[in-house]
């Protein structure tokens, strides 16, 4: 009992004293632990993506009957430079860079809005939920009916007023407009839930020191609110940025993708490639293309932010 | 800066509470006044109503005479430093200090200027460029403290602004904000739970429970004549010691009383205080009693109670002695820092010079203690 330093954690004896067959028995009970998960995770995560991967790189193509090719960069060029591409592309831009600041910016306003109320802040948050709770197809279904140009009530009410509405999804003008306007129905409710939060992590006392220290409203708003909000608006805005590219269902069901192709974004396009002339090979490619484009945009975004220092580690504690 | 009045100031929070019951007094013009109560007792209320925070439902508040009821905290033209966590976070504390003179589209060399002045009062000016998080709880206070000076306001409120540091940093800063009242001469009131902090601090001060005024005062008249047995136990680095006695009887030219279920003596001088019922309260703080063991006698004319030692605890030069006597739980301070065992049976007399006496319906002074002039002194050495 010669140099004995009591201590006051209990840990395992250094690694020199343990065996290697402990060692060895530690690795593989670990292994067969995670195995499951790491199955899964390969069969139905990895195998995919790479099948994916590799089939952006081939002539595959399930409605001719060629055999499978490898034909390198062939898809990808292609695609950049058809017209169709770049339209699609322009599409898919204007939801990522139109819908979604709208949405930010209407979706703080009701936030406000809400957490200037008193009483009922709950039921009304609730209210303007619904649209996010319900399944994409129903709202895509739901708006197809209220903009129904002979039978819907929209245009019926317009009608009445003695105006001569337009077809909405069916027109060429205004189909683009709509199924914007449907997105931004959907999803400014999940802006204004995430920014509600924010306002509400807010101590009062910020404001009461605001107001004391002589800050008006709109001063109070643009000098203190805003900038504490900075950081749930990036999280708010990187979501929603993820999701425009993903806009797919109310597309669909709304103007599939026309009049012509001009409400067609990538993911539309991305379908039609793949399901609607089954050639694989490009539809994979454009997978590619999307994925590219949204960790690069995504790096971006975040990296501006950090630059700019909005939503730092001190953001929004107090 | 401002001497201010309120008259007869009410606060109702909806129809069920009523916060603030008729308040009325006067803060001179660069006076520090303290307001002290316990939780509860109106008085972050008054305060939120000086700073224009809440409405006042009932009464008027006058800024030299002038009335300010609807006037917005700006018109007002008052600071006020919260408890806590009042900065802005995405700020600097320069940026902070600097908000105020901001908003009022004062120029930016004048702006620096006054930052700098104040920072260096604060001795902050090495922190200057730091945020919320990157200060302690005291660094962030300094800053708030900071924030409230730079546009030397007509009244400084104070919400407990130490309440939440610990103990030496709170000493100290009592100390500075003391003095920078003092020598900036800005009207400040203060709100406190803490005696030591609205004794130390304050002109004056005035004490509150249940929203109302209990009394108003310096630091020494509410520690020596304290209005009733509220103001006398809240008040005070240590509760002053009450005894409920009932049942007062004669016998054999000597007083009787009854006390947690025993008998004890009362000095004959303190019977006509008695009620018709023979009931009586006596109250004598800590340093006004003495301990004695078995086998001490007591001075002849001491008001006197047998219990157990519950415990006593060390503090430098005085033991301070807990005693238990039924439900009852009495302290005194032993000069001679005897040792006491736990439950040993001791005594403990007070003479009747040293006494209070209230009245046992309105709880009233209906007798202040005769030796009490120097006891605040020695209790203040005694921490």
């Amino acid at each position: 009992m010669t140099d004995y330093t009591p201590t006051l954690t209990i840990s395992r004896p250094p690694p020199g004293e343990r065996s290697k067959r402990e060692r060895a028995t530690e690795r593989r009970s670990t292994m067969i632990l995670l195995a499951p998960a790491l199955v899964f995770l390969a069969l139905m995560s990895i195998w995919p993506f790479a099948y994916l991967l590799y089939a952006s790189f081939t002539s595959y193509q399930l409605a001719v009957p060629i055999p499978i090719e490898w034909v390198g960069f062939d898809n990808f060029t292609k695609l950049l430079s058809g017209e169709r591409f770049w339209s699609s592309l322009g599409i898919t831009a204007i939801f990522a860079l139109v819908a979604v600041p709208l949405q930010i910016l209407i979706g703080l306003g009701l936030a406000m809005l809400i957490n200037s109320v008193v009483r009922g802040r709950e039921i009304y948050a609730s209210l303007f939920l619904i649209p996010m709770m319900l399944a994409p197809i129903i709202v895509g279904f739901s708006w197809n009916l209220f903009l129904n140009p002979i039978y819907g009530p929209l245009n019926a009410a317009l009608r009445g007023m003695g105006l001569s509405p337009p077809a909405w999804a069916q027109s060429p003008e205004w189909a683009l407009p709509t199924v914007v306007a449907v997105d931004i129905w959907q999803w400014t409710p999940l802006v204004m839930v995430i920014l509600l939060a924010g306002l509400r992590s807010i101590p009062p006392r910020i404001f009461e020191a605001a107001k004391v220290d002589g800050s008006s409203p709109v001063q109070t708003f643009f000098n203190i609110i805003l900038p504490m909000l900075a950081p749930y608006m990036v999280v708010a805005f990187v979501l929603r940025f993820i999701d425009s590219f993903k806009v797919f269902d109310v597309i669909y069901i709304l103007t599939r993708g026309g009049p012509g192709t001009s409400t067609q974004n990538l993911a539309y396009y991305t379908y039609d490639v793949g399901f609607g002339r089954f050639q694989f090979g490009s539809a994979g490619a454009l997978s590619i293309i999307q994925l590219i484009l949204l960790i690069v945009g995504t790096s971006l975004i975040l990296a501006l932010v950090r630059r700019r220092g909005v939503g730092a580690a001190d953001g929004g504690r107090s | 800066m401002a001497s201010i009045e309120l008259r007869n100031v009410n606060k109702w929070y909806g129809q069920a509470v009523h916060a603030v019951k008729d308040v009325s007094f006067t803060i001179e013009d660069g006076e520090f006044f303290g307001l002290l109560g316990p939780s509860g007792s109106g008085k972050t209320s008054v305060l939120r109503m000086l700073a224009g925070l809440e409405t006042i439902t009932e009464g008027d508040m006058l800024f030299d005479g002038v009335s300010v009821a609807d006037k917005t905290p700006q018109q007002r033209n008052i600071a006020m430093v919260f408890e806590q966590n009042a900065l802005y976070p995405h700020m600097t504390a320069r940026q902070n200090i600097a908000y105020p003179l901001k908003i009022r589209g004062k120029s930016k060399a004048e702006i620096n200027e006054m930052v700098g002045d104040v920072a260096r009062m604060l001795h902050i000016d090495h922190l200057i460029d730091r945020r919320a998080s990157q200060m302690s709880g005291g660094q962030q206070q300094r800053v708030a403290i900071a924030r409230a000076l730079v546009r030397r306001p007509n009244l400084l409120c104070l919400d407990e602004p130490i309440a939440h540091l610990d103990t030496l940093l709170r000493a100290r800063l009592r100390g500075e904000l003391k003095r920078l009242q003092r020598s900036l001469g800005t009207t400040s009131v203060i709100v406190t739970h803490d005696p030591i902090e609205a004794m130390t601090m304050t002109d004056r001060l005035a004490v509150m429970r249940d929203g109302m005024l209990q009394q108003i005062g310096t630091a020494d008249e509410i520690h020596n004549r304290p209005v009733n047995a509220f103001v006398s136990q809240f008040f005070g680095l240590h509760s002053m010691n009450m005894f409920r006695l009932s049942h007062l009887r004669e016998e054999a030219g000597k007083y009787y009383a009854r006390l947690e279920g025993g008998e004890v003596g009362v000095p004959e001088s303190l019977t006509p205080l008695a009620s018709a019922a023979g009931s009586l309260i006596l109250g004598c703080r800590p340093h006004a009693v003495e301990v004695l063991k078995s086998g001490e006698q007591a001075p002849a004319d001491a008001f006197t109670v047998t219990g157990k030692v519950y415990v006593a605890e060390p503090l430098g030069d005085e033991m301070l002695v807990t005693i238990q006597v039924g439900d009852l739980i009495v302290q005194a301070f032993d000069g001679r820092k005897r040792d006491y065992a736990i439950d040993e049976e001791v005594t403990v007399a007070a003479r009747s010079g040293m006494l209070y006496a209230f009245n046992p319906d309105t709880e009233a002074t209906t007798r202040f203690s005769e030796g009490s002039a120097g006891s605040l002194k020695s209790e203040i050495r005694a921490v």
